[in-house]
């Protein structure tokens, strides 16, 4: 999962992106509302991490910005404000949950799943499919009860997958939300076939009933017919 | 020659031919003024003479002499009446002869006898000349004759002696000239070669300069404001420039976007026939590399447009080792060998997200242009004021002419254009900005049978918040 956190604090920003990375997400940072605008309307992001307090264009001007352009990623606010209008702004703006400074790191990953759950229209923070659970809190892959020890690519891959389950993600995408826009998605190709290759041998041995290769375009996490 | 030492030369010369005409009429007019006023002198003592003589001839008994002889002592004098006949002579006019001057001004005669006879200091061996001139002084209705000398120094030695202090006056006023009009001249063009220097130092990322004005409404000043003016001019459209390509970039990216997903959502149906699939299959791969060009266009306007860097420190040696854990598979896939040489922890001061798309860019690079079975090479060397990291491949090398343009946009070499080797030419473009934007710089090095070397040298900044802990 690939997020873009907009915050003019170095410290703070510095220790949002650590411990995202820590989780296996894909972090992309902005000290300013300029830049994270045109980022956030350009780059496919799964969630926003937006400060309000922000230089040159605040918090509230990139929301309503960016949703004027129809970019629809879940927004999470921070704001040292306790007025509640301000909140009830952010959020009529098109946020979609806010937390109050200061906060805790383990508060914020909560948010974070809670929103990835909720854009994905995914009731349980278990991600299921056949006998494969991924706790998106414990970040624990099992199978059938046993655990799984995925490497932290792997774990992101199967993440992304499984959130958007049912659907054919192409290998470009795999490679934004999971890689990010550094690596050349092209040369990344194989890298991610050998990567799913991986990831089958691990969850899912007769290779293909889970994780589905479609043709020409990637793969597919597929929900299995009990 | 350079303006300088024109200037410093013509000042001097025009300096020096002024000092000499001055110091000519100084000289010949000092010379001449002596000799006037012995002319006066000597007919004020004529006058004398003649008042003497006209008391003594009305005291009757003709010229006694007695009293004229003491009051002509150091003189020497002789009367002639106007038949021309000697009336008197003094002391010394007794003793010596001189003849007869032309009348008018006086003249200059040389004699025999020694000088110290009338100056003790003098010196001993010189001979005195005589001043003389004639006088017509009417006595008593008659016209006498006064022949009226006395003796001078020469003047030969204060004429040396003036043209000696005239000399080295000379002389010391033309190296104070010399000296000041170098020193004027350097002053006057201090702005110009401050001018040049920025000149030679801008270029199209260092167009936000601008020559520092004097403000004195000089020509120079004025010279620097117009320069100012076009640089000013350069900016704005080299600026515009990039901003169109990040605007076209931007509204080309939205189009891509909507397209892509478009197809995307159109490939997610299972019952297309094989051949469509196919088509929107390849449709979809040019669309994504489009995506991917217009992407890296506007990453690389934004950097251009002087993107501010987000420093946070970090370990380069961590960040490198995660970067070359990505191209494992594709290292694997092409039989490369990595050799790793990252020695202890390596913190830097600088943007995280952007050096690490400088260390993949390199990396790719690296990979993509090597020969299968082929070496790649990271290292890195850190003193206390740089870090240097260096990738190398043993691909087949780059020729010399290639070499320089490697950084140019779009620039791909002749043998890896042929190959297809993918990639749109800007990954070290957007690279080499990077490094830039951090005060490095980035180089090749290359000989046309390989290894390539890539070299990027990063200077330290020091980081306030380790030096606190420290």
């Amino acid at each position: 999962m690939r997020v873009l956190i907009i915050e003019d604090e170095p410290e703070l920003r510095a220790q949002i992106a650590d411990t995202l990375r820590q989780q296996n997400y894909t972090v992309d940072t902005a000290g300013d509302g300029v830049t994270g605008l045109e980022r956030a309307c350009t780059e496919p992001y799964d969630l926003l991490i937006l400060d309000i307090m922000l230089p040159v264009q605040d918090g509230f001007a990139v929301l309503r910005e960016m949703r004027a352009e129809q970019v629809a990623t879940p927004v999470l606010m921070l704001t040292a404000r306790v007025e509640v209008e301000d909140r009830v702004r952010g959020l009529d703006l098109g946020a979609d949950d806010y937390l109050l400074k200061p906060f805790s790191m383990a508060e914020l990953l909560a948010r974070i799943r809670a929103l990835l759950r909720r854009s994905h229209t995914q009731a349980s923070p278990l991600l299921t499919v056949g006998d494969i659970h991924l706790d998106t809190g414990t970040r624990e892959v099992t199978r059938s009860g046993r655990p799984v020890s995925l490497t932290p690519k792997e774990f992101a891959l199967l993440e992304f997958l499984l959130y958007n389950r049912n659907r054919a993600i192409s290998r470009f995408n795999l490679a934004e939300h999971v890689w990010g826009d550094a690596f050349d998605p092209f040369t990344m190709s194989n890298t991610i076939d050998v990567h799913i290759r991986n990831l089958r041998r691990k969850v899912d041995d007769q290779a293909g009933e889970v994780i589905v290769t479609v043709r020409g375009i990637g793969y597919m996490v597929r929900d299995v017919q009990p | 020659m350079k303006i300088r030492t024109r200037t410093t030369l013509w000042v001097s010369l025009a300096g020096l031919a002024a000092t000499v005409v001055l110091s000519l009429i100084v000289f010949f007019w000092g010379l001449e003024t002596p000799y006037e006023f012995l002319d006066q002198e000597l007919e004020i003592r004529a006058r004398n003479v003649g008042v003497e003589l006209a008391r003594e001839l009305a005291a009757g008994g003709g010229v006694q002499g007695a009293d004229l002889e003491r009051f002509t002592r150091l003189y020497w004098v002789r009367i002639y009446n106007q038949r021309r006949q000697l009336v008197f002579a003094s002391a010394l006019a007794e003793e010596i002869d001189l003849p007869l001057p032309a009348e008018g001004r006086g003249h200059l005669v040389p004699t025999d006898l020694a000088l110290n006879r009338f100056y003790d200091e003098e010196g001993t061996d010189e001979a005195t000349s005589f001043w003389h001139r004639t006088f017509r002084v009417p006595v008593a209705g008659t016209a006498y004759l006064v022949h009226v000398a006395r003796p001078v120094e020469s003047l030969v030695w204060e004429s040396v002696e003036a043209a000696t202090v005239i000399g080295s006056a000379l002389l010391a006023s033309v190296l104070l000239l010399v000296v000041v009009s170098y020193l004027v001249a350097g002053r006057i063009l201090g702005p110009v070669r401050e001018i040049n220097r920025l000149a030679r130092e801008i270029n199209e990322n260092t167009l936000a300069r601008r020559i520092q004005l004097a403000a004195n409404g000089d020509e120079i000043d004025e010279l620097a404001a117009s320069l100012n003016q076009m640089f000013d001019r350069l900016h704005t459209s080299f600026r515009r420039q990039k901003e169109f390509v990040a605007n076209a970039s931007h509204e080309l990216k939205t189009p891509i976007t909507l397209l892509r997903l478009s197809l995307e959502e159109t490939l997610q149906d299972e019952r297309l026939p094989a051949d469509v699939q196919e088509r929107l299959l390849a449709q979809e791969r040019a669309l994504s590399r489009m995506h991917r060009l217009v992407k890296n266009l506007l990453d690389l306007s934004r950097l251009e447009l002087t993107e501010r860097l987000e420093r946070t420190t970090f370990c380069l040696h961590a960040l490198l080792r995660q970067v070359l854990d990505e191209f494992q598979v594709l290292l694997a896939e092409r039989q490369l060998t990595l050799q790793v040489h990252l020695q202890g922890a390596c913190p830097i001061l600088a943007d995280r997200e952007k050096i690490q798309r400088v260390l993949i860019n390199l990396v790719d690079n690296a990979i993509r242009y090597n020969v299968p079975g082929g070496t790649v090479t990271c290292r890195t060397f850190r003193d206390s004021v740089q870090v240097r990291v260096t990738i190398t491949n043993t691909g087949p090398g780059i020729a010399a002419a290639d070499q320089a343009r490697i950084f140019d946009q779009f620039f791909r070499c002749e043998q890896s254009r042929a190959s297809e080797h993918g990639g749109a030419g800007l990954g070290l473009t957007i690279a080499h900005r990077i490094v830039e934007l951090h005060g490095g710089r980035i180089e090749i090095d290359s000989a046309p049978t390989g290894p390539t070397c890539l070299r990027v040298t990063l200077p330290l900044v020091p980081d306030p918040a380790l030096d606190a802990a420290a």
